[in-house]
């Protein structure tokens, strides 16, 4: 399509525009800002895409405010080698009309259809029809104000451009169902696969049950094997035992050990005979050691016989010798005892006669000591009854200390109750005069002075009376001075004392005769110290013994006792001397008998031994004689050396019989009957045991396991078996359908890639641009293998390639038969002024193609660039 | 004095079937119990004089109590004498599954032939000769004692054995515990009653496999029949009578489809003639399909999976081939590529991906046709 002339009046703001004689290549349409650019393509829009009859919302958009106009737009344009005019007015009195080539012309509906049969579009049902959904191949190439930095919607005109690929490539892509195809392998690649690549659900279950049922198999074989080998050692067993039978070994072995048991029998004999010849010897050699033993005992007897003999003469004469030394001792004794019997005799007289003396110097100090005793009994005596007298004073007086205070107390009291009547007292003082008297109570006073201590009449003589009464309660101190005064009266009643000076007098003998009673005591207590009546009993037991001594003499001279005491001494001594002579011959001669007692006792022991001695012998030849006992002694000798002879004869004959082999045998065989009879046992045990376990075992049917178990791993291997090629499958068909997908998506972009391609090379070379290959829209640039995502690029830099791309597939388009001009509105308002360069570059190239239209306000951007400029 | 007997061989009571999951396991393992005790039934019909079960009647030595208490409970429609051989799969050992049983059953009528001496049935008439397996594999011929086994004169001889006939078994057959193939001749025998081989068949001269009664596994050969055996008298020819038992039908199945046009894999199937609840099926499919017919081939399958006991599929030699059709159905684009891709791959035979592409084809169809329907 290329574009020639636009007319538009009474377009929204636009009253009226027009441009004309576009070039068919680059044009650039400039105003400035509000000039109505945006106005001039939406009035384009409408005149190509809304039917002329359209109402409602869309109308009132094409209207300027607030006025009825009619808005219209011309067009001339030219579409595959045919040139079109077209007349579209909207509002009270819509209008179309298209004259195209050869002056065919179509109007009202028919415009509208036409149109849209010509430019490949479809209307909405009704309202207003959009840009890429609508306007078909138009959508994607008239690209509005701030929108041109966005991917190309393609919408409608998606299947037209697939349909040029298709075309070119001579292909499709997989499409819809190619996408459920590729989902579909993916899941069933997740049956078998996770994500790791690793086995999972039924096969990896599969896989499991089988490496399970392998061990179960491996374990029932390892069972099995056992149970067979133990079968086997049943059989060994059995066979063991089956040999010993039929070789009846045991039989063998027992009558080995009865031969053996007969040869240790016939041992046993020889050895019965070496026993009974060394009993035999030694019955001999006991009877040689007896007679030798009865002729020693016979030679002993004879030697005790001739020992007990010398023995008594020995002992005998010992005690002839004892009895000589007795007798000698008795007269020496004899002497001795006269002796003593008259020193006795002396010492007896000089005894009585000291005892004389003494007895009458008892009675002279007797005598002196009753003369002594009479002078103390009477001092003492005397002394007592003053004690007595003096004890009875201080009885008989009341008078004590105490009571003796308590008067001296009382006295005082009376003598104070005085001295205060006394100074309360009126104190008269008579001087009479003239001789004069006075009388009072009675009583006639002369000069006195005397105190009136109560109301009391002075009768004055030759005056007359005067009553005196004292004043300040004399009568008080009156009786009190009469109480205390009875108090001492009572007092001294009671002590027994007629008045004070008594009483006095009373202490006074009290404290003398209290001081003298101790003298007293000590003085008797000297003369008597055990008391008066011991003293008196002393003097009369004296006097007693004195009555009792008689005249006794008692004037002899004390030289004479004194005489008389020292020959009884003498006496004494010589009485005493020959007591100890005639002890010690005493002594002696008790020493003589009891030796002669031993003496004696030894004789008749030793006469007793000798005729015990002498009477054994006699007995012992009585029953056998000195001859007969020699004859004996030979006798025993021979029997022993025959015995002797018998036992090593003996001997010899069972060392000939070999007793240690034939234990040895003897042993040998019974341990090998034991051993053959233990081993058949142990083997008969085995066996018994052997078959209970294999009893057991066989209960569990090992072989019926395993073989179900093999079975089952035949089947469940065939079973993995397959799955795994279906693992393998699942995986190849999915990686089979990618990789197909993706070299299909390479080759069917291909063409979208090499029309960019040249685009591109001008602005970013080595770039490549990245489609959907369903949606074709642009998702990615790609250069140097590096993916760039469109959305992440600059907003400059998404223009820039997002119109490249819509040259692309204008080109793509334009190459399937269907050109159309592009209609971009302020395109590359965020390029650089290098990038708007190259931009430039671009749309030159491009418009060699295609007829190209830019809006814009910015004039100056585009004055280099040697576009067809047009100014509204 | 004739004698009629019951010959049966390799029930393998206890057998697990661990690669048949589920449900249908469980009635397979059922199945064999349930057999022998139709077996026993048949036995009281055919007015036996004994059944003669020769070797592996018991899938090990070491099945469960459980399972030989089934098998004594399974016997008691027919009350004897059975006459029992070990088998390589119970071999007498020292402990084995029969001294077990031994200590489950106290029935005189339950014969346990694990040593190699005659057994004398009908008061001597007719004589067993056993030859026992002691050990899983015997390098001897254990039938050899038979041509010295002195009986009674006139007396109907019948050798029992499990192992391979020599020279007579089909190649690839399990070649140990070998029995002379002129045994029964060697040992004047009136008949030789062996087991180890599964299927029915007549292997010499009065020399029979009689094949278990409960076919176990996927091998066409005659499986799942008892035989009534008569002999009338030494010397005599046997006469031979098999009966079906087997319960189930297992059955291999071999479908191609080159020709590219869906339905082949249940005309195969259909074309079974066999309840098809009790088919028990190996499958094999190969050619090569469009897409959009693999995917059908896929919804056959799973609808002959509820129908069948048991399906086993081996598709590893059924080729996607995508069609210009099925590149069509999936689409332009780059999902056209992928296809392409995945094809190539899937057409290299030394590619390590070649069978995932061939299966992420599949799922790329199924996926189209998933998000196609769900448009």
């Amino acid at each position: 399509m290329r574009l020639s002339r636009v007319e538009v009046s009474d377009f929204r703001k636009l009253t009226r525009v027009l441009v004309e004689d576009l070039a068919p290549g680059l044009n650039v349409i400039a105003g400035d800002n509000e000039a109505g650019k945006s106005t001039l393509l939406a009035a384009m829009r409408a005149a190509l895409f809304e039917r002329h009859r359209v109402t409602g919302q869309v109308i009132e958009e094409m209207l300027p405010y607030g006025r009825q106009v009619r808005p219209t737009v011309e067009m001339d344009f030219s579409l595959d080698g045919s040139d079109y005019r077209l007349l579209k007015a909207f509002g009270s009195r819509p209008e179309a009309r298209l004259v195209g080539a050869g002056g065919t012309e179509w109007t009202g509906d028919e415009a509208d259809d036409a149109l849209s049969r010509i430019l490949r579009f479809t209307r909405p049902g009704r309202g207003e029809s959009k840009p890429d959904q609508h306007h078909g191949a138009f959508g994607m190439m008239w690209v509005s104000q701030g929108t041109a930095h966005q991917t190309p919607s393609l919408g409608a005109v998606r299947e037209q451009v697939a349909g040029a690929i298709e075309r070119e490539v001579g292909e499709v892509a997989g499409g819809e169902h190619g996408r459920a195809m590729l989902q579909l392998a993916a899941e069933r690649q997740a049956l078998f696969w996770d994500k790791l690549r690793r086995p999972r659900g039924e096969y990896r279950k599969a896989a499991e049950d089988l490496t399970g049922l392998r061990e179960q198999r491996d374990m029932v074989r390892g069972r099995l094997r056992e149970l067979e080998a133990d079968v086997d050692r049943l059989g060994l067993i059995a066979a063991r035992l089956e040999a010993y039978s039929a070789e009846d070994t045991l039989g063998q072995a027992r009558v080995s050990a009865s031969a053996a048991h007969e040869a240790v029998l016939a041992l046993g004999t020889l050895q019965q005979l070496v026993a009974t010849a060394s009993d035999s010897a030694a019955l001999a050699e006991l009877g040689r050691r007896n007679t030798t033993r009865d002729q020693a005992a016979r030679s002993g007897m004879i030697e005790a016989v001739r020992r007990s003999a010398a023995g008594l003469e020995q002992d005998r004469q010992a005690a002839n010798e004892a009895r000589g030394r007795l007798e000698r001792l008795q007269s020496a004794g004899h002497v001795a005892r006269n002796s003593d019997t008259k020193a006795v005799a002396d010492e007896q007289a000089a005894r009585q006669a000291l005892a004389k003396l003494q007895a009458a110097d008892k009675a002279r100090r007797l005598r002196e000591f009753v003369a002594r005793g009479q002078q103390m009994l009477t001092a003492a005596e005397d002394l007592e009854r003053s004690r007595l007298e003096a004890t009875a004073l201080l009885a008989a007086i009341k008078v004590d200390a105490d009571a003796m205070a308590r008067l001296e107390t009382l006295a005082a009291a009376i003598a104070e109750a005085k001295s205060r009547l006394e100074a309360a007292s009126v104190r008269l003082q008579l001087r009479p005069q003239f001789g004069g008297a006075a009388e009072v109570d009675g009583v006639i006073l002369e000069a006195a002075e005397f105190v009136i201590s109560r109301d009391t009449t002075v009768h004055l003589y030759g005056f007359g009376d005067i009553d005196v009464r004292p004043g300040g309660g004399v009568a008080g101190l009156e009786a009190a001075v009469k109480a205390a005064e009875a108090k001492l009266a009572d007092a001294l009643s009671a002590l027994g004392q007629p008045d004070m000076g008594a009483a006095r007098a009373a202490w006074e003998h009290f404290k003398a005769a209290r001081h003298e009673l101790p003298s007293l005591r000590q003085s008797l207590a000297a003369l008597a110290p055990d008391g008066i009546e011991r003293l008196r009993f002393d003097l009369a037991v004296g006097t007693a013994e004195l009555d009792q001594l008689g005249d006794v003499g008692g004037a002899e001279a004390v030289d004479a006792l004194e005489v008389a005491k020292r020959r009884a001494a003498d006496c004494a001594e010589v009485a005493a001397q020959a007591r100890a002579a005639l002890e010690q011959a005493n002594k002696q001669a008790h020493g003589a008998e009891a030796e002669l007692a031993v003496a004696t006792d030894r004789e008749a022991n030793a006469q007793r031994i000798d005729e015990q001695a002498r009477a054994a012998l006699a007995e012992a030849r009585l029953a056998t004689s000195d001859a007969q006992l020699q004859e004996f002694e030979v006798v025993a000798a021979t029997a022993f050396e025959q015995a002797t002879l018998a036992l090593e004869a003996a001997r010899t004959q069972l060392r000939g019989a070999e007793p240690d082999l034939v234990q040895l045998r003897h042993d040998k065989a019974v341990k090998a009957l034991d051993a053959t009879m233990a081993n058949i046992e142990q083997l008969k045990r085995s066996q018994i045991q052997l078959e209970a376990s294999l009893q057991a075992h066989g209960r569990e049917g090992l072989g019926e396991q395993l073989a179900f178990v093999e079975g089952e791993i035949a089947e469940r291997d065939a079973r993995l078996e397959r799955l795994l090629v279906e693992a393998r499958a699942a995986v190849l068909l999915s990686e089979t359908l990618v990789q197909a997908q993706r070299e299909t998506k390479e080759r069917w972009l291909r063409p979208i890639h090499e029309r960019a391609a040249p685009y591109l090379s001008l602005l970013r070379p080595g770039s490549e641009v990245a489609l959907d290959e369903d949606t074709l829209e642009l998702n990615a640039v790609r250069r140097d293998n590096i993916v760039e995502p469109f959305a992440g690029l600059s907003l400059g830099a998404r223009e820039q390639i997002a119109v490249i791309t819509r040259l692309a597939l204008a080109d793509i388009l334009a190459d399937g038969g269907q050109s159309a001009c592009l209609v971009l509105d302020d395109p590359l308002v965020n390029a650089d002024r290098h990038r708007l360069e190259r931009m430039h570059l671009v749309l030159h190239k491009a418009a060699e193609r295609h007829q190209i239209v830019i809006l814009t306000c910015r004039e100056r951007d585009f004055l280099s660039m040697g576009a067809h400029m047009v100014r509204i | 004095m004739s004698f009629r007997f019951l010959h049966t061989a390799d029930w393998q009571a206890g057998k697990p079937f661990g690669n048949v999951p589920g449900d249908a396991g469980a009635a397979l393992r059922r199945q064999r119990i349930d057999t022998i005790a139709n077996l026993a039934k048949l036995a009281t019909e055919q007015q036996v004089d004994a059944v003669l079960v020769a070797g592996d009647a018991f899938d090990s030595n070491e099945v469960e109590d459980r399972t030989i208490n089934q098998v004594l409970a399974a016997l008691s429609p027919f009350a004897g004498p059975w006459i029992f051989l070990p088998g390589n799969h119970d071999a007498a050992l020292p402990h084995s599954v029969w001294s077990r049983l031994r200590r489950l059953s106290s029935s005189d009528t339950i014969i346990i032939a694990d040593r190699p001496e005659p057994i004398e049935l009908q008061h001597g008439s007719a004589v067993i000769l056993p030859a026992p397996l002691r050990r899983r594999r015997e390098s001897s011929d254990l039938t050899a004692w038979f041509d010295a086994a002195a009986t009674r004169p006139g007396a109907i001889r019948v050798g029992l054995a499990h192992g391979s006939v020599a020279n007579r078994l089909p190649a690839g057959s399990e070649a140990a515990n070998t029995i002379a193939e002129d045994r029964a001749q060697s040992a004047d025998l009136d008949y030789l009653a062996l087991g180890d081989w599964h299927g029915t068949l007549q292997i010499a001269d009065k020399t029979w496999y009689s094949g278990t009664p409960e076919t176990d596994r996927h091998r066409d050969n005659q499986s799942g029949n008892v035989l009534v055996v008569e002999i009338d008298g030494h010397g005599a020819v046997p006469r031979v009578t098999a009966m079906p038992t087997g319960a189930y039908a297992w059955r291999r199945v071999e479908v191609g489809l080159i020709d590219g046009r869906a339905g082949g894999v249940s005309r195969a199937l259909e074309g079974l003639e066999v309840d098809h609840q009790r088919a028990v099926v190996e499958l094999t499919v190969t050619g090569i399909v469009s897409l959009a017919e693999r995917h059908a081939v896929e919804l056959e399958l799973s609808a002959w999976r509820a129908r069948l006991h048991h399906l086993v599929v081996d598709d590893a030699g059924l080729r996607e081939e995508p069609t210009d059709d099925d590149l069509d159905a999936i689409g332009a684009g780059f999902v056209g590529h992928a296809v392409e891709r995945l094809r190539a791959i899937s057409q290299e035979p030394a590619h390590q991906d070649r069978d995932a592409a061939r299966v992420a084809l599949r799922m790329l169809f199924l996926d189209h046709m998933n998000a196609k329907g769900s448009q």
